[in-house]
C-alpha cells in the first residue's frame, strides 16, 4: 500500500537530513536558537540586491509605496505587517533577526546567554535614549522598558495574539538597569527567535499609560533610528531621522543615513507600480508576476526577490471524510501534480515550491532537496503512474468527484493554482474537482469552522523562521490553523518534543523528523507559490532584501542610503 | 411654500428611519465574519474567539445590536470602528473635505460638458452634431469607471512617465499639487454625470424649443443666441437642477472606485475598506451620513426647484 511513495520518502529523507547536517556541521552553524550557534546560510534565500560601494552619503529621503493599510497598529495586537513595519522605525527589540540568515542578533541587548534550560539573562546597551518627544522625552531606555513590553505581548486577553510566544515565561527579574533575566515554567526553544521577531517591539510604558492602548500609528514613539512625524491611516506617513539614535555602522558612525523615511500607503496594485515607473517612488512592494516584465524594463532598477516566505499553501483536506480519510489518495493527488506548470505559466518562471514548513530551508528541505522530491520531480511520468496505481488500489480506479473552497483574493495563491489542479487531476486521474470560491470573509469562516471537504488555501506564518509557529499551529492535533482534523500521537510528540529541545542539533532532528512525517501523513497538497518581489532604484544603496514574507523592515532602512 | 416645506422635512425621518434599518441588517447578510478576519493569523481557541466576539458586542442579539446602535446615532454617536476603535464621527469628518472636492470637481465638469452640448445637440436635433453627441453620452454611461481610471493611471505612466501625484496633498498645503491630483479623478467621475445631464438638458431644451413663447421670440426676429440663452435655457435647466440632487448619490459611489484608483483617502476608501474588512459600524456609520447627505441635498433640490417652478409647490 503506497510502498513505492514511502520507499521514496525514506530514500529522500535519509538524503535530505545527511544534506542538512552536514551542512550544519559542515562550517555553517545551526539555526538561530542560541547567539553562539549562527545559523546556516541558505543558498535559496534572498540575495542582497545593492551594495554599498564606497561611503555612504547622508541625506535625502526615501519614498516608500506600501500595500496595504493599517487597521490596528499596535505592534503586540496587530497582525497586519504594517504595523510592525511602523514600530520598527521607531522602536527596537531586544534582539533582532539578521536579514537573510534570520540568525538572532543583539539589539537593545549587547548578548545574552542561557544560565540553565530555563533561565536567560540579557544585558542591554547602556545610554540608550527614547525619543525627544512626548511623553518620553528623551529618557533612558532600561530593563524595565523590557519587562513591560514582554509582559504585555504576553498578556491573557484574545487581542494580545501573540501571548502564546511568551506563555512559558514564568518570570521577568531586572536585577539592574541593564540586566533582564527570563525565567521560564519548562524549556522553550523558540524564545529567542520569538524575542527577535519584528512583533515583539520594545514600547514605552508611558505611552500605552496615556493614550490607553497603541492601535492609532501617529502615537508610536520609542527609541528607534526614525521619529515619526505624522500618520494617517489610509495615508501613510513620514519619518524624521532620530538624531539621538544609539545605532552604529560597522565603521562607528551614527546611522540611520537618511533624513527621513515617506511611507506612503497605496492600496492598488496598479497605480503603484506606475507610480513607481514615474519616479515617485524609490521602493516598490507588492506587484504580480505579470508586473515583473514591465518592472525589469525600467532603467536603473533592480527586482529583489523577497520571499521565500514561510506561509504554507496547497489544498488542504479534511482527513477524516472519504475520499481524503484514505492516505493513497491523498499522495494520488500528491504525486499527480505537476507544480511546474504553475510556476511556467502565470507565475512566468517566478516560483517557489511550497512544503511541509512552508519553505523553510534554515531547518527543512531546500529548494533543491524539494526539486528532486517524489510529486516535485520531473519529468512526472513516474510519479503519474504511481499515481494511478495508489489510486485504483484505494478504491477509486476511473476517479471521483469532490469540491473545494477557495477565495479569489491573492488570485496567484489561490484561484489559479486550483485551476491548474482542477485540470491535471482531471487529466491524469480522472478525478473531478469542482471550485467553489467564497469572498475573503467566509472563506476565513468557513476555514475557522473546518466547515469543507478540501480548501486551497494559504495559511500566513509571519517573519518567524523558528518553525514551531508553523509546525505547531498547521499540525498539531491542538494547532490554531490545524484545519485538516489531523491527530497523530507521533507528529504530536514529534513537534512537543522539538519545543522543549534547546540543543539545536538534537531540536533540528525532531523538526526534519516532524517534517517527514508530515509528508508521510499529507493533509495538504503543497502546491507553488509565487516569489514576492520588490524594486528599487538603484541610487538607493545598502538595501537587502528580507525573505520573511513581510516588506522591509526598519531594521534595512537604517543603513539605507540614497546616492543622487 | 412653508407648509411644502414642513412636509419635506417630515417625511425625512421615516426615510432615515428605513436606510437606518438596511443599512444595519444588509451589511449583516454580507458572509464573513469580523471576528475570524480580526483574528486572522492568531493562536485562538474557540472561546478566545467567543470571549473577543463579546467584548465587540457582536455576542448579542442582532435587533438589540440594532437598538444600542440606533439610540447612540440619535445622540449623534455612529459608533466606532472595530477595527481601530476610533469614532466613525471623527474618521468620517478627515474624510469628507476630500470626497467633497472629488465630488465639486466633477460636478463641475459635469456641467461644463453637459450644458454646451446638451444644448447643441437640441437645437441642432437630428444632425450629425447631435448623433455625435448623443453617442458620446451612451459612452459615457456605458464605460465602466474602474476601467477608464485604471487606463488612464497605467498608459500615461508606459508612455509619457508621467500620472498625477499619488501621494495625496491637501489643498492648503499644496494647491497647485491638490488640483493636480483631482483634475484627472474628478473629469473622469465627471463624465458618467454629463452623461446624465446632457441627456436631460437636450430633452428638456427640446420640450421648451417648442414652447409659444420661443416662437414668439423666433417670430419677434430675435437672434439665436438671445432665444436660446436667455429664454430656453433658463427654463430647460430648471428640471435639471433635480437631477443634480440624484447625482450626489452617483458621487459617493463613484468616489470609491476613484478614490482607490487615485489613491485619495476619503470616505469611498474608507468605506471600500470596512466592506472588505466587514467592520459593521463603519459600513452602516458612513451609509448612514452618506443617506442623510443625499436625503438632505434632495430636499434642498426640491425646495430650490419649487421656489423657482411655482407650480411644484401647489401640487
Amino acid at each position: 500500500m503506497g510502498s513505492s511513495f514511502k520507499l521514496a520518502i525514506q530514500v529522500f529523507s535519509v538524503g535530505a537530513a545527511s544534506g542538512l547536517l552536514a551542512a550544519a556541521c559542515g562550517g555553517a552553524a545551526a539555526p538561530a536558537a542560541t547567539p553562539t550557534k549562527a545559523p546556516a546560510a541558505a543558498a535559496t534565500t534572498a540575495p542582497a540586491a545593492t551594495k554599498a560601494p564606497a561611503g555612504p552619503k547622508r541625506g535625502g529621503t526615501l519614498r516608500v509605496a506600501y500595500t496595504t493599510v493599517t487597521q490596528i497598529a499596535d505592534p503586540h495586537t496587530s497582525t497586519e505587517w504594517v504595523a510592525f513595519d511602523v514600530w520598527r522605525l521607531v522602536s527596537n527589540g531586544l534582539l533582532k533577526e539578521e536579514q537573510t540568515t534570520h540568525k538572532s542578533l543583539p539589539d537593545l541587548a549587547t548578548s545574552w546567554r542561557a544560565l540553565d534550560d530555563k533561565t536567560w539573562e540579557f544585558k542591554l546597551n547602556q545610554g540608550v535614549k527614547m525619543q525627544s518627544k512626548e511623553p518620553v522625552n528623551g529618557r533612558e531606555v532600561t530593563s524595565e522598558d523590557v519587562k513591560y513590553s514582554i509582559q504585555r505581548i504576553a498578556t491573557a486577553k484574545p487581542e494580545f495574539v501573540r501571548a502564546s510566544w511568551f506563555a512559558t515565561v514564568e518570570s521577568i527579574d531586572t536585577p539592574d538597569k541593564y540586566t533582564v533575566v527570563m525565567k521560564l515554567k519548562e524549556p522553550f526553544a523558540p524564545l529567542i527567535s520569538n524575542l527577535a521577531a519584528q512583533q515583539s517591539a520594545i514600547v514605552p510604558r508611558e505611552v500605552v499609560e496615556k493614550q490607553g492602548d497603541l492601535k492609532r500609528p501617529e502615537i508610536a514613539v520609542g527609541m528607534g533610528p526614525f521619529v515619526l512625524e505624522s500618520f494617517r491611516l489610509e495615508q501613510g506617513g513620514m519619518f524624521k531621522r532620530n538624531p539621538n539614535y544609539f545605532g552604529k555602522d560597522a565603521s562607528g558612525a551614527q546611522l540611520p543615513y537618511l533624513d527621513a523615511i515617506q511611507y506612503d500607503i497605496v492600496e492598488d496594485a496598479q497605480t503603484r507600480v506606475a507610480a513607481f515607473r514615474t519616479g515617485q517612488y524609490d521602493i516598490l512592494i507588492g506587484f504580480s508576476a505579470a508586473d515583473v516584465p514591465g518592472i525589469r524594463g525600467i532603467p536603473n532598477v533592480t527586482l529583489l526577490p523577497l520571499s521565500e516566505s514561510f506561509s504554507v499553501a496547497g489544498m488542504g483536506m479534511d482527513v477524516t471524510k472519504a475520499p481524503f480519510s484514505d492516505i493513497r489518495v491523498r499522495r494520488a493527488l500528491h504525486l499527480a501534480l505537476d507544480r511546474k506548470e504553475m510556476i511556467d505559466t502565470y507565475m512566468q518562471g517566478q516560483g517557489v515550491l511550497r512544503s511541509p514548513l512552508g519553505r523553510n530551508p534554515l531547518w527543512g528541505q531546500t529548494g533543491d532537496q524539494l526539486a528532486n522530491w517524489p510529486g516535485y520531480r520531473q519529468p512526472k511520468d513516474q510519479d503519474r503512474a504511481e499515481a494511478k496505481r495508489l489510486l485504483a488500489e484505494a478504491g477509486y480506479p476511473n476517479g471521483f468527484k469532490f469540491e473545494a473552497v477557495t477565495t479569489p483574493l491573492y488570485p496567484d495563491h489561490h484561484i489559479n493554482p486550483a485551476l491548474i489542479m482542477q485540470r491535471q487531476w482531471k487529466d491524469v486521474l480522472n478525478v473531478e474537482m469542482s471550485i467553489k470560491q467564497l469572498d475573503w470573509g467566509p472563506f476565513k469562516s468557513q476555514e475557522q469552522g473546518r466547515q469543507f471537504l478540501a480548501e486551497i488555501t494559504t495559511l500566513a506564518a509571519g517573519a518567524i523562521v523558528d518553525p514551531d509557529s508553523v509546525l505547531f499551529n498547521n499540525y498539531h492535533t491542538k494547532g490554531s490553523r490545524q484545519y485538516w482534523r489531523l491527530s497523530d500521537p507521533k507528529l504530536d510528540q514529534l513537534i512537543e518534543a522539538q519545543r522543549r529541545a534547546v540543543d539545536v542539533e538534537e531540536r533540528k532532528k525532531l523538526v526534519q523528523d516532524a517534517e517527514l512525517r508530515i509528508w508521510e501523513l499529507l493533509p495538504m497538497i503543497y502546491q507553488a507559490i509565487p516569489q514576492g518581489s520588490g524594486a528599487i532604484y538603484n541610487y538607493a544603496k545598502n538595501l537587502t532584501s528580507t525573505n520573511d514574507g513581510g516588506a522591509f523592515g526598519a531594521t534595512r532602512f537604517q543603513q539605507v542610503w540614497l546616492d543622487k | 411654500m412653508r407648509q411644502y416645506v414642513a412636509r419635506r422635512l417630515l417625511l425625512m425621518i421615516p426615510t432615515i428611519f428605513l436606510i437606518s434599518l438596511l443599512v444595519f441588517f444588509l451589511v449583516r447578510l454580507i458572509p464573513g465574519d469580523t471576528v475570524m478576519m480580526l483574528l486572522e493569523n492568531a493562536s485562538l481557541g474557540e472561546q478566545d474567539v467567543q470571549a473577543y466576539r463579546a467584548k465587540l458586542g457582536l455576542d448579542r442579539p442582532v435587533y438589540v445590536q440594532y437598538g444600542t446602535w440606533i439610540s447612540d446615532v440619535l445622540r449623534g454617536d455612529l459608533g466606532t470602528s472595530l477595527w481601530s476603535r476610533q469614532p466613525i464621527v471623527k474618521e468620517i469628518l478627515q474624510r469628507l473635505p476630500v470626497t467633497a472636492e472629488l465630488g465639486a470637481v466633477a460636478m463641475f465638469f459635469s456641467l461644463l460638458i453637459a450644458v454646451p452640448i446638451g444644448v447643441v445637440s437640441a437645437i441642432r436635433q437630428d444632425t450629425w452634431t447631435d448623433y455625435v453627441s448623443r453617442s458620446l453620452a451612451i459612452l459615457g454611461l456605458a464605460v465602466p469607471g474602474f476601467w477608464l481610471g485604471t487606463l488612464v493611471i497605467v498608459l500615461p505612466a508606459i508612455w509619457f512617465g508621467w500620472i498625477p501625484p499619488i501621494r495625496y496633498t491637501g489643498f492648503a498645503d499644496n494647491p497647485w499639487r491638490n488640483v493636480q491630483q483631482f483634475l484627472i479623478p474628478g473629469f473622469l467621475l465627471g463624465l458618467g454625470l454629463a452623461a446624465v445631464v446632457m441627456r436631460m438638458t437636450r430633452s428638456m431644451m427640446l420640450e421648451v424649443l417648442r414652447q409659444d413663447y420661443i416662437r414668439t421670440a423666433w417670430s419677434k426676429g430675435l437672434r439665436e443666441r438671445g432665444v436660446v440663452y436667455r429664454h430656453a435655457l433658463k427654463n430647460a435647466l430648471i428640471p435639471v437642477i433635480s437631477i443634480l440632487g440624484v447625482q450626489i448619490a452617483v458621487i459617493a459611489g463613484g468616489s470609491v472606485i476613484f478614490e482607490q484608483i487615485f489613491n485619495l483617502p476619503g470616505i469611498g476608501k474608507f468605506m471600500y475598506r470596512a466592506i472588505q474588512t466587514r467592520d459593521y459600524p463603519v459600513v452602516q456609520g458612513v451609509n448612514l451620513f452618506l443617506a442623510a447627505v443625499i436625503v438632505w441635498v434632495n430636499f434642498l433640490v426640491d425646495v430650490t426647484y419649487a421656489y423657482l417652478d411655482p407650480r411644484i409647490r401647489f401640487r
